[in-house]
């Protein structure tokens, strides 16, 4: 993070993923608006969500205080032992269910850490609710929640945003009752898929409810699951999780960001796009871009991508929560159409170029925005917690397959099955990419990463001790997707969701065993299996 | 300390501290290629040629660059173009951070005759972390680099 004093004021350039968050946290210091620019930024995954703007104040209090540039740079250690962290979740679930596997009622209680401040948990666990009982039929649902004030660091936002957690507790859980009941886990989760009229954890009717169907049935057949699931060999398992993620802020959440968007159109028919969307790796420089040249017809080149910068672009509202392209991309499609619409018809590019002069000869107004409204089908009640959580859901159903060793214990996973459904794939390489990536954060999260905390501070701060995962352990992947005529859905944290459930369930068909936290590190493993 | 040595086949002459550690000096140099992902040789971000070698540069101290022969990437933009194109073309690259490591890495595999075969290769990889990728694109774009 760096601070760049000069006598007009000063100007923060740093690693993030809300700009505007930076700005609006540096107003309760000072009554001036700070200009605010994203440098290149590296991952995010949420880490970069809150904490930057903490590293923006102690840039701009020094920089102010010594009239000088400031640039403040974590190590390694010291970036693990202070930002923020998923927040660790327990969770207890409870369920009435007939020979069949068939849920009658569910009763979920969760629990979150939230470390030493609020900051993002009121959200986080927001997310977690309405997450935690899938997408599955069930009469009766009664879900509880507390988060807790402890003594860690803060935890905060980290790729899929209390949802992993949830899901990770339902989907556990319908392979518990097949294991109960001696069936297969297809059966208990064949039984249980959503109808028309099944309602979801906040009593909203569930629309996804045929996708949910075509996706379950898609994944079953490509990665063969039942053969695999009969033909069980030693040391070796297969399991799934079905599940879907939220896009875009949660119940009144994008009301009240009232994201806008800019395109302003210059004389050589170049379109630029000021959002506040930055790239940090997941394409949002290459996608937008992509969604504005479609909508007009123009090749790539002619539209452009301005660096976020608070000064200079609209307030197309944070980089977080899966929501640049189904959110914001959908605000540059309405933007583009009031261009379109204002130059009027154009047969190529050279037309369009002609357009452009005319139009900008008699008009003075070359910006085009539009701005967020809730889609009018999307009822949430805030007080009662209750209605539609989020304007679209993207579905997944992935199926691991593992390889338990008995004579040092650790897991590999050997295959891996993601048949996803976020709607219209805008760019299918980077995609697919979202998702590999995605499925080995899973990985990670199913059986090695795991934040040791010492008299509340973080005791692992470094890659030797905090163990991600490497090149071979992560498998070939088959990757699809399904629904693409649809409009885009959000898709970054999508596979966060599924594959720590998926490989647990697997481990769970390798050794009988039911684990029930992760994660399931070789010592794990030992404990409670011989 | 004043240090002398080659880095990128031109000579190089300037002041550095004992404790700095190499990944640092280049750096400063302005040769920033090599990135610091770890800062104790878990994520290979920062390899560079070390006399023919390739090497994590976080793990060695300026003194040692004494008389020595370094080649960052900045040095082998040539060499590793067809490599750096598949990275693009594959979509081996998200946020960037792995990847000019994850290019040296794939270069020093395919100089030294790396096996063709998906396994292998993964194996040599595994000095080098990414976060974002899940690798599988950075393994098909070496690959190709291969074919
Ligand atoms: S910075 Fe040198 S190996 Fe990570
Ligand atoms: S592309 Fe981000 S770490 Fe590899």
């Amino acid at each position: 993070m760096l601070a760049r004093y000069s006598e007009d004021g000063i100007k923060i350039v740093g690693s993030m993923q809300c700009p505007f968050y930076v700005e609006s946290a540096l107003m309760h210091m000072t009554n001036e608006k700070i200009e605010v620019e994203q440098a290149p930024t590296g991952g995010g995954f949420g880490g970069k969500e809150d904490y930057p703007s903490i590293m923006a104040a102690y840039v701009y209090l020094l920089s102010k205080k010594s009239k000088q540039d400031v640039k403040l740079v974590y190590e390694r250690d010291e970036d693990i032992a202070y930002t923020t962290k998923r927040h660790p979740t327990q969770m207890e679930y409870r369920s009435c269910f007939d020979d069949s596997g068939k849920l009658h009622s569910l009763e979920i209680d969760i629990s979150l850490d939230g470390g030493a401040y609020c900051t993002l948990t009121p959200v986080v666990q927001s997310r977690s609710v309405l997450h935690c009982a899938g997408f599955y039929d069930c009469g009766y649902i009664k879900v509880t929640s507390n988060s807790y004030a402890t003594n860690t660091p803060p935890n905060g936002a980290f790729r899929g945003f209390g949802a992993p957690q949830a899901i990770f507790g339902i989907e556990r859980h319908i392979d518990d009752i097949a294991k109960f009941l001696g069936i297969s886990p297809m059966d208990a989760r064949e039984v249980n898929l959503p109808t028309s009229v099944s309602k979801s954890v906040t009593d909203a009717k569930i629309y996804e409810h045929k996708r949910v169907r075509d996706i379950f049935q898609r994944a079953r057949e490509v990665s063969r699951f039942d053969e695999k699931y009969k033909s069980k060999k030693p040391y070796k398992g297969v399991g799934m999780a079905l599940f879907m993620h939220g896009g875009g802020f949660t119940g009144i959440g994008e009301s009240l960001l009232n994201s806008v968007v800019w395109l302003d159109l210059s004389n050589d028919g170049v379109v630029e796009i000021k959002t506040s969307s930055v790239e940090m790796g997941q394409g949002a420089m290459t996608v937008l871009p992509q969604i504005v040249a479609d909508e007009l017809g123009i090749p790539l080149e002619f539209v452009r991508y301005h660096t976020p910068n608070t000064k200079k672009v609209a307030n197309s509202g944070p980089t977080v929560a899966s929501r640049t392209v189904m959110i914001v991309g959908e605000l540059l499609t309405q933007a583009s159409q009031k261009l379109r619409v204002a130059l009027g018809e154009y047969a190529d590019v050279e037309s369009y170029k002609q357009k452009v002069k005319e139009y900008l000869n008699s008009n003075t107004q070359n910006r085009f925005d539009s701005k967020y409204e809730k889609p009018s089908n999307i009822k949430w009640d805030e007080d009662k917690f209750y209605g539609n959580g989020y304007d679209g859901y993207s579905l997944g159903c992935y199926v691991a397959e593992v390889e338990v060793d008995p004579i040092t214990y650790a897991v590999s996973v050997s295959a891996f099955y993601a048949i996803n459904d976020a709607g219209k794939v805008i760019n299918p390489t980077l995609a697919q990419g979202q998702i590999e990536g995605g499925v080995a954060q899973g990985i990670g999260y199913a059986l090695y990463e795991n934040i040791i905390h010492q008299d509340g501070k973080v005791k692992n701060s470094r890659l030797s001790d905090y163990i991600v995962p490497y090149a071979s352990d992560v498998p070939k992947m088959v990757v699809e997707f399904l629904d693409t005529d649809a409009k885009a859905k959000g898709l970054g944290e999508l596979p966060m969701d599924g594959p720590a459930p998926a490989i647990v369930n697997a481990i769970l068909n390798a050794t009988g065993v039911e684990f029930d936290a992760i994660p399931i590190t070789p010592e794990v493993l030992e404990s409670r299996w011989r | 300390m004043e240090i002398r040595c080659e880095i990128n086949q031109k000579e190089y002459v300037f002041e550095a501290d004992e404790c700095e550690r190499v990944v640092d000096v280049l750096r400063t140099l302005g040769l920033t290629s090599p990135k610091k992902g770890c800062g104790e040789g878990e994520c290979g971000a920062c390899s560079v040629f070390f006399n023919s070698k390739l090497v994590n540069s976080c793990l060695l101290l300026a003194p040692q660059m004494q008389g020595s022969k370094i080649v960052t990437l900045e040095g082998l933009l040539e060499q590793t173009a067809l490599i750096r194109e598949n990275f693009e073309e594959c979509g081996a690259v998200q946020c960037g951070f792995c990847t000019s490591g994850f290019v040296m890495r794939g270069y020093d595999y395919i100089l030294q005759n790396g096996a063709k075969d998906e396994e292998s290769l993964k194996e040599a990889l595994d000095g080098n972390l990414c976060r974002c990728t899940g690798y599988q694109k950075i393994v098909e774009a070496i690959l190709k680099s291969m074919r």
